[in-house]
């Protein structure tokens, strides 16, 4: 039970620490990574980069409060595994989903 | 679902976005894009136009190379209805050479000769990037793009080059500003070369239509 809820408070904090940093910033600088994933683009990308720091921080939150503790987690494994599915994809084509340039760029 | 527990979920809520307003409030962005006339030696196009673009560069960012002609087309589509101006913002945790190559770019704009200097500074970027010493590359472009050599050491020698280059550097950040190439379009943020299209294609009403 103690191994539990140290994993569910730092997983909690984590994500509220992702989410909040995203929020402290222009979402714009948020969306530039959606849109580097190509998966995502025009106003889909742009509602997403506003909604999910907000999803990251409440559902963070809740998990750390132990308030529907599924529900949060389940959500907030769902983001890490999108965002983790999409990192290996571009991986696997090109290289850091991090670096400056546009896959079509440099395919 | 217990009522007890919605209430305390509303009051968690509250208190994240009352959290998140503080930080902002701190944290955040601060101020908002302004005219610069410091920078008019490095803009182009008409100043009344209806679209203005402010880029954020860093001259060893392969990003922001990659938006030279996409900027450079959509003015060519669009004659008169643009208005460029670049400010620099080098990332030297990422790009080691990147304040001397904005240094040398300021310095190229009090001789005029910006947009010269520029070009040969992203033409040649993997030629001077890797290089250890990039000053000897810098000093042949300069020569390239027509610099008076004795004004141009002097500049580069100066430290308030290096002190204004960070300064607009510094003022790029409180608006948010955080990698490069930031754009800002009619004010309207994008960052990266990938939804710059979008953005400018929107803000000049032509989306969708062949270019007149």
């Amino acid at each position: 039970v103690i191994a539990l809820t140290i994993m569910r408070v730092a997983a909690a904090l984590a994500f509220m620490v992702s989410g909040f940093v995203k929020l402290m910033e222009p979402h714009e600088n948020f969306l530039a990574v959606i849109q580097r994933f190509e998966i995502l683009s025009g106003w889909p990308a742009e509602m997403m980069a506003v909604v999910l720091p907000w999803g990251e921080l409440i559902l963070g939150v809740f998990l750390l409060a132990g308030l529907w503790t599924r529900f949060s987690s389940g959500g907030l494994w769902f983001f890490s595994s999108m965002f983790s599915i999409l990192s290996l994809n571009w991986w696997w084509k090109i290289g850091s989903p991090f670096s400056s340039v546009p896959a079509k760029q440099i395919m | 679902v217990k009522p007890a527990k919605v209430i305390a979920g509303v009051i968690l809520v509250v208190i994240s976005v009352a959290l998140v307003a503080v930080g902002r409030y701190h944290f955040g962005p601060k101020g908002r894009l302004t005219f610069d006339p410091r920078t008019s030696s490095r803009s182009q196009g008409n100043p009344h136009a209806p679209i203005w673009v402010v880029e954020y560069l860093d001259y060893q960012c392969k990003s922001c190379a990659l938006s030279v002609p996409i900027i450079h087309e959509f003015m060519s589509k669009h004659p008169g209805k643009v208005y460029l101006q670049l400010r620099f913002h080098p990332l030297p945790r990422a790009h080691r050479h990147a304040i001397r190559a904005a240094i040398y770019g300021e310095c190229a704009a009090k001789q005029k000769k910006f947009w010269p200097m520029h070009n040969l500074l992203f033409e040649k970027q993997d030629e001077w990037g890797p290089s250890e010493s990039p000053d000897a590359f810098f000093n042949r472009y300069a020569v390239q793009a027509g610099l008076d050599d004795q004004r141009l050491s002097a500049c580069v020698d100066d430290p308030a080059t290096k002190t204004a280059v960070m300064a607009e550097r510094d003022e790029g950040q409180a608006i948010g500003v955080k990698s490069t190439p930031t754009f800002f379009v009619n004010g309207k943020m994008s960052v990266g070369v990938i939804g710059l299209k979008e953005l400018l294609e929107a803000q000049s009403g032509q989306k969708g239509k062949e270019p007149t």
